[in-house]
């Protein structure tokens, strides 16, 4: 395209008008998904006989009405963000890693076990010490496919997704046995103590429920923005996900970078995890992640897998959650449309994402058929 | 004149803010061949594909033997007898030659095909239209000349008063070009008209009978070929006066730089890739390497770029052997590389332009202090080597993936040179560029000799070789057949060779 594929007379113009649409269709599309799942929604709770616009301004205030409300919305994003900033680091080098599930039980189970132990530490380096103990938990999970990926060209999908089982029962395993709390009590629940104060992440926006995890996510994803942005290792962790071939020809090491970025993404889930006990539930319960592992998926994907984008919908992942608990309870709205709600945004937004990486490539198929007239 | 069997109209097609074709008018005479001159991305394959149906056209009229048509699907274009031989084959490589054939024929027995009719009437039609073929051989057994002859008999089998062959010389040989040339020649004497769509005015000047220039998707012209000279396409292509023929000054070479000593390469399910080669690269010398497509050059140039490591041999980098090549150390031994594969290898598309100018360069000095990328010194970077090789972008961060392929070639290159302190591979360097971008990617690779880097030049482009090179080796089916002198008179030597005669058998 030197005297090119014909091309007009302002190529440039051209250029930066293709890239402004890019940037639109990016923010755009994943608001378009929420609507339509709001409206597919508004469908569903008017044929439980529920009126939709209630149940939306019961789910509004769930989200909004007070300072609590909103301090809950955090609480809920918290694990979500960190989950999702770890993924969107591994997506962006073309690791499909669905195993944040098993890395945030593995993650947790490690960071727990720390947690509970009575040292008489300072509460500083107890928390790291137990948030250290989550990452390398959740990372040694992501270790294994990542090395299987790199090594081996072992399909990491069906391994991690197979892990997440694994990961699942070790747990359901330490909650039954060796980390059981008070086994020998009449009704003992399958859950391990509760941590020690000392490990307990501290609450920074009293009264509400909001703990020191928020900021930690906050934190997590400038640190990540700085690696794949600003540093070295970023550009080389992305080339590999945008073009393997071209990675290997550049002289990176492709398969070093695939099991950082697997590892790194699998301790962050395992830090999440681990968060959640620290700041919430305060003991580790069998089966006691409600699938964040895989929301978390939805949202590296809507956030375009840059940490700004994962944080907001993070946020929003927690408000829906959070004002769909209060829509469940003041409108009466059956609790399974509220699931339906939640999987339609989901639905929605993993299409958007599709659309969006579609796009260019048909300019671009259509542009190459051209240059090779 | 008598009616034209085809004519199109104002024919106008855009994709997005791009005008492939704007009001091209196009007619074809009965028994004519007729050649569509261009550059890349001058609209031509555009252009045939509206006419074989596989674009509708914004705007514009096609008649067909008089009659207005309407192609909706290459299965009109088909019914109409016009027939398609594409750039890249369209064959089921496991299939024979017979099924390639079957394949889309209407049966007179659905659900059975007519095995031992078409075997029957296959033998007399390739007699007929001098094109010789054992109908039971499986297509991947078939060398690419013969493969295209398996497509030219699938179209005229089902019936083509029309023949569009999109840049059908590509794949040959230069005596395979001969033994075409003498085919189409053939079927334009049985009534068979033919398009030949090429961007290369030799075999236009020499095999049609009247010629129709592209430019940027506008018509610059029809002319008769007896008027034609090689300048007055050339200019009509381009849009201005270019030099055609221009050869480099040859010698300069001094010492030793390279040494390949018995080099393999066993790949798994494919075999014996490249077979005991011995080559000397020196300082200061261009080496050309000719073949035909897929005879091992791109394997040769990953092995010494240290991209695929070698099965058995040695190789030396000024005396001493390099153990375990990776393209890291090779890069650091000084080693530029321009990969055939610009698109996929060469470039990271969604990069932008000034960071893949240090795509190789990311952990060094000055781009890199403590693990972070100094924008500041990658764009300084940028803006300087854009200007050095004259790359026309929007911005140093637009995407490298929009710009054109010139472009594209010319940030390679430009990351290339910065690192070819001793070495540089180059495979097609100008595949696919047009003549301006080719002239200047020569001039750039010609001054690398001048500054005495060795230079390994791998190409199908024998024009290029004999422009450049000191010497050539002939690579066929991973060997190394001879090696002779950069110029004209090697070229009927090159072309048996590139064949799979061997330079002592020739002499």
């Amino acid at each position: 395209m030197e005297q090119g594929a014909p091309s007009g007379s302002s190529p440039s113009r051209h250029h930066s008008w293709a890239r402004w649409l890019n940037y639109l269709q990016i923010t755009l599309l994943p608001f378009g998904a929420v609507f339509a799942a709001l409206v597919i929604g508004a469908i569903l709770i008017a044929l439980t006989g529920v009126e939709p616009g209630f149940a939306y301004q019961k789910m509004w205030e769930g989200i909004a009405k007070s300072n609590y409300q909103v301090g809950l919305v955090l609480v809920k994003a918290t694990p979500l963000m960190i989950i999702g900033l770890g993924l969107g680091f591994v997506f962006n080098s073309g690791v499909f890693n669905i195993g944040a599930e098993g890395q945030l039980y593995m993650g947790a189970l490690l960071g727990t076990a720390i947690g509970i132990q009575d040292w008489g530490l300072p509460a500083w380096l107890h928390i790291s010490l137990s948030l250290l103990g989550g990452f390398i938990g959740g990372g040694l999970w992501g270790l294994l496919p990542g090395y299987l990926k790199a090594r081996h060209q072992i399909n990491e999908v069906i391994t991690t997704i197979l892990l997440n089982y694994i990961a699942i029962y070790i747990v359901s395993y330490f909650t039954h046995g060796p980390l059981r709390d008070n086994p020998f009590a009449e009704a003992a629940l399958p859950q391990t103590p509760e941590v020690q104060a000392s490990s307990q992440l501290p609450l920074i926006w009293p009264p509400t429920r909001l703990h020191a995890g928020f900021l930690l996510g906050l934190g997590l994803a400038l640190l990540l923005y700085l690696i794949t942005y600003r540093m070295a290792f970023g550009y080389k962790a992305r080339a590999v996900g945008s073009s393997p071939a071209a990675a290997h020809y550049a002289g990176m090491n492709t398969t070093l970078i695939m099991i950082i970025v697997m590892v790194v993404s699998g301790g962050l889930a395992g830090v999440a995890g681990t968060v959640e006990i620290l700041g919430v539930q305060h003991r580790l319960r069998d089966m006691f992640s409600p699938g964040l592992g895989y929301s978390a998926i939805a949202i590296a994907l809507m956030g375009n897998n840059h940490p700004l984008g994962i944080i907001l919908a993070s946020l929003l992942f927690g408000a829906l959650q959070v004002g769909a608990n209060n829509m469940q309870a003041l409108a009466g709205v059956p609790v399974t449309i509220v699931d339906v709600l939640q999987a339609t945004v989901i639905f929605f937004v993993a299409v958007s994402a599709m659309i969006r990486w579609r796009a260019p490539l048909r300019t671009l198929l259509l542009r190459n058929r051209e240059a090779s007239s | 004149m008598p009616a034209p069997l085809l004519e199109m109209r104002q024919i106008v097609k855009t994709f997005g803010p791009l005008r492939a074709n704007d009001r091209v008018d196009f007619e074809v005479q009965t028994g004519e061949i007729h050649a569509l001159l261009g550059e890349n991305g001058a609209g031509k394959t555009t252009l045939m594909n509206i006419l074989y149906g596989l674009y509708q056209p914004d705007a514009g009229e096609i008649y067909w033997k008089g009659e207005k048509i309407t192609l909706h699907s290459p299965r009109d274009a088909i019914r109409y007898r016009i027939g398609m031989i594409h750039q890249h084959l369209m064959l089921v490589p496991n299939f024979t030659v017979l099924e390639n054939i079957l394949v889309g024929l209407p049966s007179p027995r659905e659900p059975f095909l007519p095995i031992n009719e078409t075997l029957a009437r296959l033998e007399d039609f390739a007699a007929q239209y001098g094109l010789p073929i054992d109908p039971t051989v499986k297509v991947k057994q078939l060398p690419l000349g013969l493969q295209q002859r398996v497509e030219i008999l699938k179209a005229l089998f089902r019936g083509a008063d029309l023949l569009i062959l999109d840049e059908p010389t590509a794949v040959l040989s230069p005596l395979e070009v001969e033994e075409f040339f003498a085919v189409l020649k053939n079927l334009v004497g049985k009534g068979v008209s033919i398009i030949f769509i090429s961007h290369k005015l030799d075999e236009v000047l020499r095999i049609s009978d009247r010629i129709t220039v592209l430019r940027q998707g506008r018509r610059i012209g029809t002319i008769e070929t007896r008027h034609a000279t090689q300048q007055i396409l050339a200019e009509m292509m381009v849009g201005r006066a270019v030099a055609l023929d221009y050869s480099f000054p040859k010698g300069g070479a001094t010492q030793p730089i390279l040494e390949l000593k018995g080099i393999s390469l066993i790949r798994p399910k494919v075999g014996r890739v490249l077979k005991d080669l011995n080559l000397t690269l020196h300082s200061g010398e261009i080496l050309g390497i000719a073949g035909i497509d897929g005879n091992g050059q791109e394997e040769l140039a990953d092995v010494v770029c240290g991209l695929i490591p070698y099965t058995e041999g040695e190789m030396l980098l000024e005396g001493r052997p390099i153990r375990n090549p990776t393209p890291q150390k090779m890069k650091d031994c000084g080693l530029g590389y321009v990969p055939a594969d610009r698109q996929s290898v060469g470039l990271v598309k969604n990069f932008s332009v000034a960071h893949n100018l240090v795509l190789k360069s990311l952990d060094d000095p000055p781009y890199n202090t403590y693990g972070f990328l100094r924008e500041k010194v990658v764009r300084l970077n940028a803006q300087q080597v854009l200007r050095e090789f004259d790359i026309r972008a929007a911005d140093l961060l637009q995407p490298v993936g929009e710009l054109s392929g010139g472009n594209q070639q010319k940030v390679i290159l430009g990351r290339e040179l910065q690192l070819a302190k001793r070495l540089l591979v180059a495979v097609h360097p100008t595949r696919g560029l047009d003549v301006g971008a080719t002239e200047s990617v020569h001039r750039f690779l010609y001054s690398q000799k001048e500054k005495g880097i060795g230079l390994l030049l791998i190409s199908a482009d024998l024009d290029e070789l004999l422009a450049l090179s000191d010497r050539i080796a002939v690579l066929f089916r991973g060997e190394i057949l001879g090696v002779v002198p950069g110029e004209t008179d090697s070229l009927p030597a090159i072309s048996r060779m590139m064949l799979g005669e061997r330079l002592e058998a020739i002499v």
